[in-house]
């Protein structure tokens, strides 16, 4: 019955399914071919425009397609031609599943595979993307399948579609208007623990809709009866909402065996003073918190090795006993990060590529971190006081490593895991910028934060090197604002032109380097793995801190 | 006898209104049981009760011995359905309904899908969305018969189509059929087919059973009745009659209909209630009876249920 039901539909919507297929595959073309087009700039200008135009026709040609597959047996009313016929209502609704689920989940997720292949991505990183973008499809499938079999015709569909999403527009710009009326009336949520995002949580959450909305689609061919299963739509939603914080989370990585060593990674002020700006209170008023700063270092980590501070919670304590509690502060540890490289760092980044002068984008600001943050008015009573200062911080690793020395030449490429990175063209008469075709592939559903790659340009003649920025090369996505879901996610599978910047900020802390063809010719391009090792707790305790009060 | 279809106190409400209001019926197995009534009597909504196509909201119906609520692939295997609202799959050929209709059945006789294509007529092989209404009633019958169903339930089949299809439609019933007698329930305004076809006969009024019986019955019961006299109280007398639906009085001519005239001696108290009048008593075709139940209730005409 379920063949029969199935090639019947197949035989009925064989043009649009193989229209689709014809678009899925367009889309997978002009998504593998982007990154081998970088080096020509109109050329990959028009295939990535290309790609994106294909994806948002497929995610239209979804909400065409679910509802009259859906329809063709419809689940609601009661004139339909099978309602009258033996055929077990439980298997037009499995019948419809399966369709769209091959056609709208599983051909985009194998084309997704091929071009993964391909590109030589690892088989199980790809098997995790794929089942994350499968996640993630279903969604939307089974959002628009609830949708079309509580529904009769595509009209009352597109209606129905539309006042959800009224409402949803209308909670949404309800629930801030109401924030922003109330205004703020606590300080901004404090770091508890040290953690990771947990990048389950959407996965989680997707694959619960799904599940719910299958699920509230079959009560209505079950059923026949929306007053059944729009509401058990809604609990579905909820219990998803709910239900995800009881789920297993990504841990972050076991840190690495030195941390053991108390001796390594140990805290230090280097100047045994807080500091407090009374401007950085917030929110305004009486009960406003704010964040002393102080100068606080990790000594004696291993070589490639740079940390980020995340204040736990600390307190300072007066010679008469009173003590200033503080809480912690900080977002949550968002893994390595390109952006927080410091004086330490630097160091760490001239041990690597062995140069004496290195010219890095942001030259920092280290050690002027969080160091004890409370109510304002705590820390301005105790203005100029000295006395003892307790903290406990979260010190996130990232570990540096050189992967791939690369010729600085058209065509260089390397691949670690699932990174692949291609020059495509050099700049050649500027001499500052290279182009290259760039395939990453990450999950949220790996163990561990993917690595980032930082290229550099380093002339050993001159013992120098300068830190490239790394950008997308697509200025202008065509994509459909709320309906290219997925663009948003820094997970999935990305086949892009990047451009690689080499610039040397005007700076006084910056080395003078000019950066030229001649400078260029005799340099190479060193790649580096940031990767994210863990997180240790560390405490720090100076007996004699000066509070400053600005 | 054993009973097709029973309803007890059937009950189908639309928000205030009842278009089923505690329907009580059997429907004889091997009958040709006809639902008539006028618009808005509540037979589709009945129809579409016993196919479990709406819920009742209170009673109790049993089709083929099932009941309703629970009516599922195995009853329906049993049951042919034709319907002027139905939904056909419009994007198919007739041969594909029939390929698409033929696995549900494991009893689908494919001689009988040859002979009754035949006799309907059907060699179109456009699309039903393209074809007459006409054309689609028989590929939809032809779907509901070819596999011998023990029942077949046909709402009103024939609604505008010309006399040569409904009599087409009927013949491939009748053919069909063959020596075994089907059980078929019928709704229609088309009183004159009804007749033909049916052996019982129920009426519909605003949700309510006015009467259900066999149609020879029926027509032995009612008779029209002229009666001719000088008498100025001829209208009264025949308004007091609790059997008599009274339908005019044009000079010094009454007319009415006898809703019991199959009673022992009824001609007798016709008689007996005009003496010494002229009296004429004609029996009634079944579209005369529909009027006369149809038009506006005369006083008393509830007593006819």
């Amino acid at each position: 019955m379920l063949l029969h039901l199935l090639r019947e539909d197949l035989r009925h919507f064989r043009w649009p399914l193989v229209m689709w297929c014809a678009v899925v595959a367009a889309e997978a073309v002009a998504t593998a071919v982007a990154p081998q087009t970088a080096g020509n700039e109109p050329l990959y200008a028009a295939v990535s425009t290309l790609g994106w135009v294909l994806y948002d026709a497929l995610l239209l040609a979804m909400l065409f397609l679910v509802p009259i597959i859906v329809q063709a047996h419809p689940a609601v009313g009661s004139e339909a031609f099978w309602l009258t016929r033996p055929v077990p209502r439980q298997t037009v609704w499995l019948e419809k599943s399966v369709l769209l689920g091959a056609f709208m989940v599983v051909v985009p997720v194998a084309a997704q595979m091929i071009l993964m292949a391909t590109s030589r991505i690892p088989f199980a990183e790809a098997v995790r993307v794929a089942t994350e973008t499968a996640v993630a499809r279903a969604l939307l499938v089974a959002a628009l399948m609830a949708f079309a079999s509580t529904t009769a015709s595509l009209p009352r569909f597109a209606l129905a579609l539309a006042a959800a999403v009224g409402a949803f527009l209308v909670w949404a710009v309800g629930s801030i208007t109401l924030m922003e009326l109330r205004g703020p009336s606590e300080p901004p949520a404090a770091v508890a623990l040290p953690h990771l995002p947990n990048t389950m949580l959407p996965v989680y959450l997707e694959l619960g809709l799904a599940v719910g909305l299958v699920l509230a689609a079959a009560l209505q061919y079950l059923t026949r009866l929306r007053r059944i299963a729009v509401p058990a739509a809604a609990i579905a939603i909820v219990a998803s909402f709910f239900g995800v914080d009881y789920l297993p989370e990504v841990r972050p990585p076991a840190p690495p065996t030195w941390t053991a060593s108390t001796d390594r990674g140990r805290l230090v002020m280097r100047s045994p003073q807080l500091t407090f700006d009374r401007a950085s209170a917030w929110p305004e008023g009486r009960d406003a918190w704010g964040g002393a700063v102080a100068d606080i270092g990790v000594s004696d980590l291993p070589g490639g090795w740079i940390a980020e501070l995340t204040l736990l919670d600390g307190s300072f304590t007066r010679p008469d006993g009173t003590t200033i509690e503080g809480r912690g502060f900080g977002s949550s540890l968002a893994g390595t990060s390109s952006m927080s490289f410091t004086p330490s760092s630097l160091l760490a980044m001239r041990e690597l590529l062995g140069v004496e002068r290195v010219v890095m984008r942001l030259p920092g600001s280290e050690g002027r971190v969080p160091a004890l943050y409370a109510r304002a008015a705590d820390l301005q009573t105790a203005a100029s006081a000295t006395g003892r200062y307790q903290g406990r911080f979260a010190v996130s690793l990232t570990r540096l490593q050189v992967v791939r020395v690369l010729p600085l030449r058209t065509g260089a490429a390397f691949q670690d895991g699932s990174y692949r990175f291609t020059i495509a063209d050099l700049d050649t008469a500027m001499g500052r910028s290279l182009r290259a075709g760039v395939i990453r592939a990450s999950s949220a559903l790996d163990s561990a934060p993917a690595p980032t790659f930082e290229f550099c340009a380093r002339n050993r003649a001159r013992s120098e090197a300068v830190l490239g920025w790394l950008t997308s090369a697509s200025g202008y996505v065509p994509g459909i604002p709320g309906v290219s879901f997925g663009t948003f996610s820094r997970t999935g599978l990305q086949m892009e032109a990047a451009d690689v910047v080499f610039q040397v900020p005007a700076s006084e802390e910056t080395p003078s380097i000019t950066l030229d063809a001649a400078w260029f010719s005799q340099a190479d391009l060193v790649v580096i793995r940031e990767t994210f090792d863990g997180v240790i707790v560390r405490t720090l305790d100076v007996p004699h801190v000066r509070l400053d009060v600005r | 006898m054993s009973a097709a279809i029973e309803t007890t106190g059937l009950v189908r409400r639309f928000g205030r209104t009842d278009a089923v209001n505690g329907l009580t019926m059997t429907v004889p197995e091997g009958s040709v049981f006809a639902l008539i009534g006028p618009n808005g009597a509540g037979k589709t909504t009945t129809i579409k009760l016993l196919m479990n196509l709406l819920r009742p909201s209170g009673g109790m119906a049993r089709v083929l011995g099932a009941d309703v609520r629970r009516l599922g692939p195995a009853e329906l295997r049993r049951i042919g359905y034709v319907s002027e609202n139905q939904r056909l799959p419009d994007w198919m050929t007739p041969a594909q309904l029939l390929r698409y209709c033929r696995a549900f059945y494991p009893s689908w006789d494919a001689a009988l899908e040859r002979r009754l294509q035949a006799s309907l007529g059907l060699t179109q092989n456009a699309r039903l969305r393209s074809l007459s209404r006409g054309t689609r009633m028989k590929v939809a019958l032809l779907a509901s018969l070819a596999y011998r169903p023990e029942l077949v339930v046909l709402d009103e089949p024939f609604t505008g189509l010309d006399p040569v299809v409904r009599d087409e439609l009927i013949r491939a019933l009748l053919d069909a059929s063959g020596d075994r007698r089907w059980t078929v329930l019928i709704s229609s305004h088309d009183v004159d087919e009804v007749e033909r076809l049916a052996d019982w006969i129920a009426f519909l009024d605003a949700g309510r059973l006015r009467f259900a019986e066999p149609t020879a019955s029926l027509l032995a019961r009612f008779r029209r009745v002229e009666v001719v006299s000088d008498d100025p109280g001829l209208a009264s007398r025949a308004a007091a009659h609790p059997r008599w639906i009274v339908e005019g009085i044009a000079g010094r001519t009454l007319r009415f209909v006898d809703t019991a005239h199959d009673e022992p001696d009824a001609a007798r108290g016709v008689a007996a209630t005009f003496p010494g009048a002229d009296i004429r008593i004609a029996s009634m075709p079944l579209r005369e009876i529909f009027i006369a139940l149809a038009g506006p209730t005369p006083p008393g005409v509830q007593e006819v249920v």
